[in-house]
Protein backbone atom coordinates (compact mmCIF):
# COMPACT_ATOMS: atom_id res chain seq x y z
CA UNK A 1 0.00 0.00 0.00
CA UNK A 2 2.83 2.35 0.79
CA UNK A 3 5.02 1.83 -2.58
CA UNK A 4 6.58 4.78 -3.78
CA UNK A 5 7.56 5.77 -7.09
CA UNK A 6 10.92 4.44 -6.46
CA UNK A 7 9.52 1.24 -5.29
CA UNK A 8 7.73 0.68 -8.18
CA UNK A 9 10.14 1.44 -10.87
CA UNK A 10 13.12 -0.42 -9.17
CA UNK A 11 12.01 -2.77 -6.75
CA UNK A 12 13.25 -3.04 -3.41
CA UNK A 13 17.58 -3.81 -4.83
CA UNK A 14 18.79 -1.37 -7.49
CA UNK A 15 21.55 -4.73 -8.02
CA UNK A 16 18.66 -7.36 -8.10
CA UNK A 17 16.51 -4.95 -10.38
CA UNK A 18 19.70 -4.18 -12.71
CA UNK A 19 20.62 -7.72 -13.18
CA UNK A 20 16.88 -8.64 -13.97
CA UNK A 21 16.82 -5.87 -16.60
CA UNK A 22 20.08 -7.34 -18.20
CA UNK A 23 19.10 -10.79 -18.24
CA UNK A 24 15.97 -9.88 -20.05
CA UNK A 25 18.00 -7.67 -22.42
CA UNK A 26 20.01 -10.40 -23.34
CA UNK A 27 17.06 -12.70 -23.78
CA UNK A 28 15.62 -10.08 -26.21
CA UNK A 29 19.07 -9.73 -27.81
CA UNK A 30 19.31 -13.37 -28.76
CA UNK A 31 15.44 -13.86 -29.62
CA UNK A 32 15.67 -11.04 -31.92
CA UNK A 33 19.10 -12.13 -33.28
CA UNK A 34 18.95 -16.27 -33.44
CA UNK A 35 15.03 -16.25 -33.99
CA UNK A 36 12.14 -13.65 -34.03
CA UNK A 37 14.10 -10.68 -35.76
CA UNK A 38 11.72 -7.85 -36.60
CA UNK A 39 11.73 -5.79 -39.88
CA UNK A 40 10.18 -3.02 -41.44
CA UNK A 41 8.45 -3.50 -45.12
CA UNK A 42 10.10 -1.01 -47.87
CA UNK A 43 8.81 -0.83 -51.00
CA UNK A 44 6.06 -2.32 -53.33
CA UNK A 45 7.52 -5.62 -54.42
CA UNK A 46 5.16 -7.44 -51.92
CA UNK A 47 1.83 -5.12 -52.39
CA UNK A 48 -1.18 -5.30 -51.50
CA UNK A 49 0.23 -8.46 -49.57
CA UNK A 50 2.74 -6.31 -47.56
CA UNK A 51 2.88 -2.49 -47.81
CA UNK A 52 5.93 0.20 -47.06
CA UNK A 53 6.03 1.09 -43.26
CA UNK A 54 4.54 -2.00 -42.28
CA UNK A 55 6.37 -3.62 -39.18
CA UNK A 56 6.75 -7.79 -39.17
CA UNK A 57 8.97 -9.94 -38.07
CA UNK A 58 11.04 -13.08 -39.80
CA UNK A 59 10.76 -16.44 -38.17
CA UNK A 60 13.91 -17.80 -38.35
CA UNK A 61 13.19 -20.83 -36.35
CA UNK A 62 10.29 -21.67 -39.54
CA UNK A 63 12.40 -23.82 -41.29
CA UNK A 64 14.92 -25.51 -38.46
CA UNK A 65 13.25 -28.80 -38.75
CA UNK A 66 11.45 -28.44 -42.21
CA UNK A 67 11.94 -26.67 -45.69
CA UNK A 68 11.06 -23.83 -46.77
CA UNK A 69 7.16 -24.79 -49.04
CA UNK A 70 5.52 -23.13 -51.99
CA UNK A 71 3.45 -20.60 -51.20
CA UNK A 72 6.03 -18.86 -48.41
CA UNK A 73 6.30 -15.77 -47.86
CA UNK A 74 10.40 -15.35 -46.96
CA UNK A 75 13.09 -13.25 -46.16
CA UNK A 76 16.42 -13.30 -48.90
CA UNK A 77 19.40 -12.30 -47.00
CA UNK A 78 21.97 -10.16 -48.86
CA UNK A 79 25.42 -9.49 -47.87
CA UNK A 80 24.55 -9.85 -44.34
CA UNK A 81 20.95 -10.13 -41.91
CA UNK A 82 20.34 -6.28 -41.64
CA UNK A 83 18.72 -5.64 -45.10
CA UNK A 84 16.37 -8.78 -46.94
CA UNK A 85 14.88 -9.38 -49.74
CA UNK A 86 10.83 -10.36 -49.29
CA UNK A 87 9.57 -12.31 -51.68
CA UNK A 88 7.12 -15.32 -52.39
CA UNK A 89 8.20 -19.06 -52.98
CA UNK A 90 6.62 -19.95 -56.42
CA UNK A 91 8.74 -22.96 -57.38
CA UNK A 92 10.90 -25.79 -55.64
CA UNK A 93 14.06 -26.99 -55.89
CA UNK A 94 14.15 -29.69 -59.19
CA UNK A 95 10.67 -28.04 -60.28
CA UNK A 96 10.49 -26.38 -63.58
CA UNK A 97 8.69 -23.35 -63.83
CA UNK A 98 8.21 -20.66 -66.55
CA UNK A 99 5.71 -17.88 -66.54
CA UNK A 100 3.38 -16.59 -70.10
CA UNK A 101 1.38 -13.89 -70.54
CA UNK A 102 1.49 -13.60 -66.41
CA UNK A 103 0.46 -16.97 -65.86
CA UNK A 104 2.36 -19.30 -64.33
CA UNK A 105 2.70 -22.55 -64.83
CA UNK A 106 5.13 -25.30 -62.70
CA UNK A 107 5.80 -28.87 -63.69
CA UNK A 108 3.56 -27.84 -66.75
CA UNK A 109 0.44 -26.97 -64.73
CA UNK A 110 -1.06 -23.84 -63.70
CA UNK A 111 -0.83 -22.33 -60.65
CA UNK A 112 -3.37 -20.21 -58.81
CA UNK A 113 -2.07 -17.18 -57.59
CA UNK A 114 -4.97 -15.66 -55.26
CA UNK A 115 -2.55 -13.26 -53.64
CA UNK A 116 -1.37 -11.54 -57.32
CA UNK A 117 -3.94 -8.51 -57.48
CA UNK A 118 -2.02 -6.40 -59.93
CA UNK A 119 -0.87 -8.86 -63.35
CA UNK A 120 1.10 -7.41 -66.43
CA UNK A 121 1.65 -10.07 -68.95
CA UNK A 122 5.23 -11.03 -67.92
CA UNK A 123 7.25 -14.05 -69.53
CA UNK A 124 9.93 -16.14 -68.04
CA UNK A 125 11.41 -18.70 -69.86
CA UNK A 126 10.95 -22.61 -68.85
CA UNK A 127 13.85 -22.93 -66.57
CA UNK A 128 14.74 -26.14 -64.23
CA UNK A 129 15.05 -25.38 -60.91
CA UNK A 130 18.90 -26.69 -59.07
CA UNK A 131 18.53 -28.98 -55.83
CA UNK A 132 19.17 -26.00 -53.79
CA UNK A 133 17.12 -23.42 -56.09
CA UNK A 134 13.65 -21.81 -55.12
CA UNK A 135 12.16 -19.19 -57.50
CA UNK A 136 10.90 -16.10 -55.18
CA UNK A 137 8.66 -13.09 -56.82
CA UNK A 138 6.83 -10.63 -55.32
CA UNK A 139 3.11 -10.39 -54.82
CA UNK A 140 3.23 -6.93 -56.99
CA UNK A 141 3.26 -8.27 -60.49
CA UNK A 142 1.61 -4.97 -62.36
CA UNK A 143 5.16 -3.59 -63.37
CA UNK A 144 7.34 -4.02 -65.77
CA UNK A 145 9.65 -8.01 -65.12
CA UNK A 146 12.67 -6.34 -66.01
CA UNK A 147 11.63 -3.61 -62.70
CA UNK A 148 10.87 -5.99 -60.78
CA UNK A 149 13.59 -7.80 -58.65
CA UNK A 150 12.95 -11.88 -58.94
CA UNK A 151 14.54 -14.93 -59.57
CA UNK A 152 16.28 -17.82 -58.46
CA UNK A 153 17.74 -17.81 -54.71
CA UNK A 154 19.74 -20.66 -52.48
CA UNK A 155 18.90 -22.45 -49.83
CA UNK A 156 21.43 -20.85 -47.62
CA UNK A 157 20.03 -17.42 -48.72
CA UNK A 158 16.53 -17.85 -46.83
CA UNK A 159 16.99 -16.58 -43.81
CA UNK A 160 13.00 -17.30 -42.56
CA UNK A 161 9.58 -17.20 -42.94
CA UNK A 162 7.75 -13.66 -42.61
CA UNK A 163 4.91 -14.26 -39.22
CA UNK A 164 5.06 -16.29 -36.87
CA UNK B 1 31.68 -3.08 -1.67
CA UNK B 2 32.30 0.60 -2.90
CA UNK B 3 34.84 -0.80 -5.77
CA UNK B 4 32.89 -2.71 -7.20
CA UNK B 5 31.38 -1.03 -10.02
CA UNK B 6 34.29 0.58 -10.33
CA UNK B 7 35.75 -2.59 -11.26
CA UNK B 8 32.60 -3.71 -13.33
CA UNK B 9 33.12 -0.76 -15.55
CA UNK B 10 36.95 -1.44 -15.56
CA UNK B 11 36.09 -5.22 -17.10
CA UNK B 12 34.00 -3.91 -20.26
CA UNK B 13 36.45 -1.66 -20.92
CA UNK B 14 39.31 -4.48 -20.92
CA UNK B 15 36.91 -6.52 -22.76
CA UNK B 16 35.91 -3.92 -25.77
CA UNK B 17 39.75 -3.00 -25.67
CA UNK B 18 39.84 -7.23 -26.18
CA UNK B 19 37.84 -6.99 -28.97
CA UNK B 20 39.42 -3.90 -30.88
CA UNK B 21 42.32 -5.22 -30.80
CA UNK B 22 40.97 -8.83 -32.23
CA UNK B 23 39.91 -6.98 -35.17
CA UNK B 24 43.07 -6.92 -37.63
CA UNK B 25 44.57 -3.00 -38.09
CA UNK B 26 44.27 -3.53 -41.69
CA UNK B 27 40.01 -4.19 -41.44
CA UNK B 28 39.91 -1.45 -39.18
CA UNK B 29 41.36 1.04 -42.14
CA UNK B 30 39.30 -0.65 -44.77
CA UNK B 31 35.90 -0.55 -43.44
CA UNK B 32 37.06 3.31 -42.39
CA UNK B 33 37.96 3.78 -45.69
CA UNK B 34 34.78 2.63 -47.23
CA UNK B 35 32.34 4.86 -44.70
CA UNK B 36 34.28 7.62 -45.32
CA UNK B 37 33.45 6.87 -49.28
CA UNK B 38 29.87 6.43 -48.67
CA UNK B 39 29.81 9.76 -46.89
CA UNK B 40 31.31 11.48 -49.99
CA UNK B 41 28.55 9.86 -51.74
CA UNK B 42 26.41 11.51 -49.60
CA UNK B 43 24.11 14.36 -51.85
CA UNK B 44 22.80 17.36 -49.58
CA UNK B 45 20.21 19.81 -51.02
CA UNK B 46 20.51 22.45 -52.70
CA UNK B 47 24.06 21.47 -54.03
CA UNK B 48 25.82 23.93 -56.35
CA UNK B 49 27.83 22.79 -59.26
CA UNK B 50 30.99 23.79 -57.87
CA UNK B 51 30.75 21.83 -54.81
CA UNK B 52 29.06 18.62 -56.81
CA UNK B 53 32.38 19.07 -59.09
CA UNK B 54 34.79 18.69 -55.93
CA UNK B 55 32.22 15.91 -54.29
CA UNK B 56 32.72 13.67 -57.52
CA UNK B 57 36.85 14.67 -57.61
CA UNK B 58 36.89 13.77 -53.31
CA UNK B 59 35.13 10.35 -54.33
CA UNK B 60 37.12 9.29 -57.06
CA UNK B 61 40.19 9.93 -54.72
CA UNK B 62 39.19 6.73 -53.40
CA UNK B 63 39.88 4.84 -55.52
CA UNK B 64 43.10 3.73 -57.56
CA UNK B 65 43.94 5.32 -60.78
CA UNK B 66 42.79 2.09 -63.15
CA UNK B 67 39.71 1.11 -60.76
CA UNK B 68 36.78 -0.50 -62.52
CA UNK B 69 32.95 -0.36 -61.78
CA UNK B 70 30.75 -2.25 -62.62
CA UNK B 71 28.00 -1.98 -61.08
CA UNK B 72 24.68 -2.42 -63.93
CA UNK B 73 21.75 -0.22 -65.04
CA UNK B 74 21.62 2.75 -65.12
CA UNK B 75 25.05 3.06 -64.02
CA UNK B 76 27.81 2.20 -67.10
CA UNK B 77 30.69 0.24 -66.80
CA UNK B 78 33.40 2.97 -66.12
CA UNK B 79 37.58 2.06 -65.95
CA UNK B 80 39.77 5.48 -64.23
CA UNK B 81 39.19 7.76 -62.20
CA UNK B 82 38.74 10.86 -64.63
CA UNK B 83 35.07 8.46 -65.93
CA UNK B 84 34.44 7.95 -62.45
CA UNK B 85 34.67 11.80 -61.85
CA UNK B 86 32.34 12.61 -64.52
CA UNK B 87 30.13 9.82 -63.88
CA UNK B 88 30.19 11.24 -60.33
CA UNK B 89 29.56 14.80 -61.39
CA UNK B 90 26.85 13.51 -63.65
CA UNK B 91 24.76 11.64 -61.34
CA UNK B 92 24.96 14.28 -58.59
CA UNK B 93 23.66 16.79 -61.02
CA UNK B 94 20.27 14.55 -61.50
CA UNK B 95 19.35 14.22 -57.58
CA UNK B 96 18.36 16.88 -55.53
CA UNK B 97 19.29 14.60 -52.56
CA UNK B 98 20.97 11.35 -51.98
CA UNK B 99 22.23 9.18 -48.81
CA UNK B 100 24.19 6.07 -48.96
CA UNK B 101 25.20 3.57 -47.04
CA UNK B 102 27.20 0.28 -46.18
CA UNK B 103 26.27 -2.42 -44.13
CA UNK B 104 26.60 -5.92 -43.14
CA UNK B 105 30.25 -5.44 -44.49
CA UNK B 106 32.52 -8.92 -44.56
CA UNK B 107 35.78 -8.38 -45.66
CA UNK B 108 38.42 -11.05 -46.78
CA UNK B 109 41.98 -10.86 -47.70
CA UNK B 110 43.12 -12.44 -50.74
CA UNK B 111 46.88 -11.36 -49.85
CA UNK B 112 48.67 -8.64 -47.71
CA UNK B 113 48.04 -6.29 -50.36
CA UNK B 114 44.35 -7.06 -51.81
CA UNK B 115 40.96 -7.39 -50.09
CA UNK B 116 37.40 -8.29 -51.10
CA UNK B 117 34.39 -6.82 -48.74
CA UNK B 118 30.94 -7.93 -49.19
CA UNK B 119 28.26 -5.68 -48.36
CA UNK B 120 24.63 -4.41 -48.72
CA UNK B 121 24.58 -1.24 -50.06
CA UNK B 122 21.48 1.06 -49.51
CA UNK B 123 20.63 4.67 -51.47
CA UNK B 124 17.48 6.73 -50.57
CA UNK B 125 17.87 9.12 -53.61
CA UNK B 126 15.24 11.98 -54.12
CA UNK B 127 15.53 13.12 -58.07
CA UNK B 128 15.55 16.71 -59.44
CA UNK B 129 11.79 16.08 -60.01
CA UNK B 130 11.42 15.47 -56.31
CA UNK B 131 10.45 11.56 -56.40
CA UNK B 132 12.15 9.74 -54.13
CA UNK B 133 13.27 6.25 -54.35
CA UNK B 134 14.92 3.31 -52.25
CA UNK B 135 17.52 0.84 -53.58
CA UNK B 136 19.79 -1.73 -52.06
CA UNK B 137 22.01 -3.68 -53.85
CA UNK B 138 24.63 -6.24 -52.27
CA UNK B 139 27.77 -5.86 -53.96
CA UNK B 140 31.87 -6.75 -54.26
CA UNK B 141 34.33 -4.05 -53.55
CA UNK B 142 37.69 -5.00 -54.20
CA UNK B 143 40.73 -2.94 -52.30
CA UNK B 144 43.68 -2.81 -53.06
CA UNK B 145 47.14 -1.22 -50.50
CA UNK B 146 49.09 1.09 -52.32
CA UNK B 147 51.83 2.51 -50.46
CA UNK B 148 50.46 1.81 -47.11
CA UNK B 149 47.04 3.23 -48.57
CA UNK B 150 43.68 0.81 -48.90
CA UNK B 151 42.30 1.85 -52.03
CA UNK B 152 38.99 0.86 -54.49
CA UNK B 153 40.43 -1.09 -57.57
CA UNK B 154 36.62 -3.08 -58.34
CA UNK B 155 33.13 -2.35 -57.40
CA UNK B 156 30.70 -5.51 -58.84
CA UNK B 157 27.52 -5.85 -57.99
CA UNK B 158 26.55 -9.65 -56.64
CA UNK B 159 23.29 -11.33 -58.27
CA UNK B 160 21.02 -11.90 -55.23
CA UNK B 161 18.89 -13.34 -56.94
CA UNK B 162 20.06 -15.30 -59.79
Amino acid sequence: MGMTLKTLLIGKSLKRTCIRAGLVGLVVTVVCIAMYRPMIVEGESMAPTYQTGQLNVINQTAYWFSEPARGDVVAIRLAGPSIAYLKRIIALPGETVEIRQGVTRVNGEVREEPYVVNRAPWTYEETVLENDQFLVIGDNRGMPIDNHMMGKARRKKIMGKIGW
Amino acid sequence: MVKKPSVIVAGVLVLALVIYLLIPQDERLIRRHLSSFADTLDVEKDETIISAALAAKSAAGYFVPDAVIHVGNPVPDLSGRKAITQAAIQGRQMLQAADFDFRDLTVEFKSDTLADVLLTATATFTTTAGETDYHVREMRITLRKVEGDWSISQVETVKTLE
